[in-house]
């Protein structure tokens, strides 16, 4: 899987995840875990890296484990 | 030989140290991180640090002016070399890829609202500073000043901001926030503290120093205006680059 070049070290899937979700939109996304959708396009570009529990939240809506969403590059 | 008081030499000293250590954290991240150097806050380091320097440079040179028999301004324009300085290699790290892509977008309504706070400040105090520069202080103008500035600074506010909602769409969820909000408003508050209390030791000095009244009334009120731009400068440049 191809994953956004990031401006922080904290990869994520959001994009590709949000497209296998009937192409959710950043709004409907950033509604369900309570975050605007300021900050869902921040955390898709890499230029912020979110909270753990907005991370966990994240992952929940789209039903799979944290680390499926989010990969810390070494 | 040089016939400055020594508090002047000592500013000018630290302020020197202050930009080499700035400088040697940046060397280190080319140096020892290179390619690497993609940590959240690592990338508008030297943008941050110059921008502070052009933002503490006046107040360098109004301390270098008075201390001064020959009454020159070299101080502030050391600084603001040394400011062109750190913004070009910004600039040079930004271009080399050093530091990772840097998305641009257009500007939220947050940040429209911000950019407008700054272009208020710079239109208002920029406004009576000009006027009263070099100007004898009275306390009826002292007052007036106080006064108009407030006046201003609510009437061109609220022109501003009627003026984003009037072109935006969504103009609402300006109320809602959430963490990132949070974090840059904390992050752009810590940088205008560490402007106004490098300005309130500049006054301290000042007021040693012996000058009038007058004089501290400019230096503070325009202390507290630049802590002000450096606040909201920094939170736009946080919501546009990463925080």
């Amino acid at each position: 899987m191809k994953t956004p070049v990031s401006g922080t070290r904290i990869r994520n899937h959001i994009r590709t995840l949000r497209f296998h979700r009937g192409e959710m939109t950043q709004q409907q996304l950033a509604d369900q875990v309570d975050l605007t959708r300021q900050t869902i396009i921040a955390i898709e570009q890499g230029r912020y890296s979110p909270s753990l529990e907005a991370a966990f939240k994240i992952a929940r809506v789209f039903g799979v484990p944290l680390e499926q969403v989010f990969q810390y590059e070494d | 030989m040089l016939d400055l008081p020594p508090y002047v030499l000592a500013a000018t000293i630290t302020w020197f140290v202050v930009c080499a250590l700035g400088a040697a954290v940046i060397a280190r991240r080319w140096l020892v991180q290179g390619r690497r150097t993609v940590q959240p806050h690592g990338y508008p380091g030297a943008l941050l640090n110059g921008l502070l320097l052009l933002a503490i440079a006046p107040a360098v040179s109004l301390v270098q002016y008075i201390g001064s028999a020959h009454r020159a301004f070299w101080g502030g324009a050391v600084d603001l070399l040394i400011a062109g300085l750190l913004l070009i290699g910004y600039h040079f790290v930004l271009k080399r890829r050093l530091i990772g892509r840097v998305a641009r977008s257009a500007m939220s309504l947050r940040e429209k609202t911000i950019a407008s706070q700054i272009v208020a400040i710079l239109v208002v105090y920029g406004f009576y500073g000009a006027r009263l520069w070099g100007q004898p202080l009275t306390r009826p103008d002292a007052v007036g000043t106080l006064v108009g500035i407030t006046v201003w600074m609510i009437v061109v506010s609220i022109v501003f901001h009627v003026t984003i909602a009037a072109y935006a769409r969504s103009y609402g969820k300006l109320d809602r926030i959430d963490e990132r909000d949070r974090l840059v408003a904390l992050l752009g508050s810590r940088n205008a503290y560490r402007t106004l209390a490098a300005g309130v030791w500049c006054i301290v000095v000042l007021a040693i120093a012996n000058v009038p009244h007058g004089l501290l009334f400019y230096a503070a009120m325009g202390i507290f205006a630049l802590a002000e731009l450096v606040r909201l400068g920094s939170e736009l440049l946080y919501y546009r680059l990463g925080a």
